[in-house]
């Protein structure tokens, strides 16, 4: 039984999709326009949003109307953004700080310090181009991880646009430090527009008994395809969004080890410091159940082609498929068998 | 004008601050000295004479903001924020001590009157910053500060140790770019860090020409000469289009004898050490 999100989404083509719905553009700019113009729509209404940048051109939100006095872009330079944007939030503002999310790696310390002692009210966009050309140093592999070791701050990492707009729209009125993951890979819409989403509140997609996937963001689509390959094979898989990466849905995950007996998880990031390694530390004090956690391991990644749709090398090479995802499954439930 | 009468205020003052550092060194059993010391003339000429500050409303919008970015020498400011009426001077010996307001670096959450939680370098310079381009930011909306004119200042406290942490330019670059004339950086120049000298540890010089070719006014002072001090604060107020540097020229544990000898960044303190020094302060 599937559950807010759209019946076939995650089996149709992403460009016929964006074709469908009057998307003109490659595929991978959908989300970041929905990005934008949600964003634009609140600063708009709420004069206390301001954006500061690294390395970011004012006119692209001037010309939409923003005050200059409230576009800051303080050049390549991280820390000062990251400090800057510290200040404004000190003043009662509701500064958007949006990079590439492996740059705020080099803000770390400034983050711990003049962000989360104080809590300051600032929005991190961790906004991935989703390991293209960059190669190695341009890759987010353990961006979630080193954001949810900072007290305090609220994580989250949505699955697609829909979720993207709702995940924006309560971070911005969340008062407090937030970090939220954007990718942006190609899917559809996989959620339907009207879904309740609700900060720190898992949902499960596709209901099932045998195995349980946990995952966020792209691993969202590529979980729903995994449990269609394990309902091939008469396995029905639980499916859970858990978009909010801290603080997790502990409940959702006590009650998905007790009624289905295995879990996997799933995320594009290191396993190290990921948040499957903490999902096993809810089961483990709640109902010990075989775990699977689907991730990378340990290594760096490099580049792949920026024409046409070369992810799936990646996804490949770094076992994060669907189909690893459903191996993951299969290995879980073994266990349990035993 | 400023009178003999308000340098010999000040001096009184400061003598005060002193005392209540070596009050709060002996309640934690030591802490930073050297750079306590070294600062206090400048914190005394800010909080008891050029900004703008209102002890009971420590949130006034239009209250001046001063940050410490070297938020280890913070026996200083909790001594001022204490004589202004902030809180009780009888907290100054819980210093450091586990749930005192009193933190060992400069906390927000924790004490009363302050503005940023510090402690690692470098950065309180950029929160300056932050707060002094929100001023103008709050403009686009509150018809009463519609002027253009920043109606608060900001005032960071670096030290010259901390100039060397790249954060501390990358803000003074963009305080430039963003012709940032309500704030104001002064250098407790004390010439030392932890272990070293500045200049056989990293050298600084030339400090002033750094400082202007970033686009800074900047003037440097004997930060223990309050007269300059306040010149030097005025004359600040007076430029436009710029944001402003003093480099103060201090030494390091200035005001105890044996703690101007060793320049020691961090001292402990016990009973018979305070007994032996606490007469010695001039």
């Amino acid at each position: 039984m599937i559950k807010y999100v759209r019946e076939k989404a995650w089996r149709e083509d992403p460009a016929e999709f964006l074709k469908s719905i009057g998307f003109r553009g490659p595929a991978r700019y959908y989300v970041r326009q929905r990005m934008m113009a949600t964003m634009m729509k609140i600063a708009k209404e709420d004069e206390r949003i301001c954006f500061i940048g690294a390395d970011m051109n004012p006119k692209g939100f001037t010309s939409q109307g923003i005050p200059e006095a409230r576009v800051i872009n303080v050049g390549i330079a991280e820390a000062n953004a990251t400090v800057v944007a510290s200040g404004f939030a000190k003043e009662g503002f509701t500064p958007i700080w949006m990079s590439m999310s492996w740059l705020f790696g080099r803000a770390y310390n400034q983050i711990f310090q003049s962000i989360g002692i104080d809590n300051h009210n600032v929005k991190f966009i961790g906004y991935a181009r989703g390991w293209a050309g960059g190669g190695a140093s341009h890759h987010e592999i353990n961006d979630i991880g080193f954001m949810r070791g900072i007290p305090q701050i609220l994580c989250m990492a949505p699955a697609d646009a829909v979720e993207l707009e709702k995940t924006l729209i309560a971070g911005l009125k969340y008062k407090g430090a937030t970090f939220i993951r954007v990718h942006s890979q190609p899917v559809t819409n996989l959620f339907e527009e009207d879904y309740p989403f609700k900060i720190g509140k898992a949902i499960t997609v596709r209901e099932g008994d045998d195995v349980s996937i946990i995952s966020f963001g792209i691993q969202l689509w590529r979980s729903l395809t995994a449990s269609d390959m394990l309902a091939k094979e008469g396995i029905n898989a639980r499916v859970i969004n858990m978009s909010t990466l801290k603080p997790l849905d502990d409940e959702m995950i006590a009650k998905a080890a007790k009624e289905t007996g295995a879990i996997v998880t799933a995320e594009d990031h290191t396993l190290l410091t990921g948040v499957g390694e903490s999902i096993a530390r809810v089961v483990v004090k709640t109902n010990p159940v075989p775990m699977e956690l689907v991730g990378i391991r340990d290594l760096y990644s490099q580049s792949i082609p920026e024409k046409g749709d070369n992810w799936p090398i990646l996804e490949k090479a770094y076992h994060l498929t669907a189909d690893d995802i459903a191996t993951a499954a299969k290995k879980a439930i073994q266990r349990k068998k035993r | 004008m400023i009178s003999d009468k308000i340098i010999k205020n000040l001096e009184e003052k400061a003598k005060q601050t002193r005392k209540d550092i070596m009050v709060q060194l002996l309640g934690a059993g030591g802490g930073h000295s050297g750079p306590s010391l070294s600062m206090v003339e400048l914190c005394v000429a800010l909080y008891f004479h050029h900004a703008k500050l209102d002890p009971k409303n420590p949130e006034w919008d239009d209250r001046d903001r001063i940050i410490l970015g070297k938020a280890h020498a913070c026996e200083t400011i909790y001594s001022c924020l204490a004589r202004l009426g902030y809180f009780s001077p009888d907290l100054l010996p819980t210093y450091k001590h586990f749930g005192s307001m009193l933190q060992g670096h400069a906390d927000a959450w924790s004490t009363v009157g302050l503005e940023y939680s510090g402690g690692s370098l470098g950065q309180g310079l950029s929160f300056a910053l932050g707060l002094a381009l929100a001023a103008r930011a709050k403009a686009t909306y509150d018809v009463a500060r519609q002027e253009g004119t920043p109606t608060y200042r900001v005032y960071c406290i670096t030290g010259d140790g901390e100039c060397h942490e790249g954060e501390i330019w990358e803000a003074a670059m963009a305080a430039a770019h963003y012709k940032c004339s309500n704030l104001i950086n002064i250098v407790d120049y004390n010439q030392f860090s932890v272990g070293i000298s500045i200049d056989k540890g990293m050298e600084l010089e030339p400090f002033v020409e750094k400082w202007r070719a970033f686009g800074w006014w900047t003037t440097e002072i004997d930060g223990h000469n309050f007269r300059q001090i306040l010149e030097a604060l005025q004359l600040a107020d007076n430029i436009s289009g710029k944001p402003k540097c003093i480099i103060a020229r201090t030494v390091k544990g200035k005001g105890i004898p044996l703690y101007e000898k060793s320049h020691a960044h961090m001292i402990p303190l016990t009973e018979k050490d305070y007994e032996r020094l606490i007469d010695t302060i001039y």
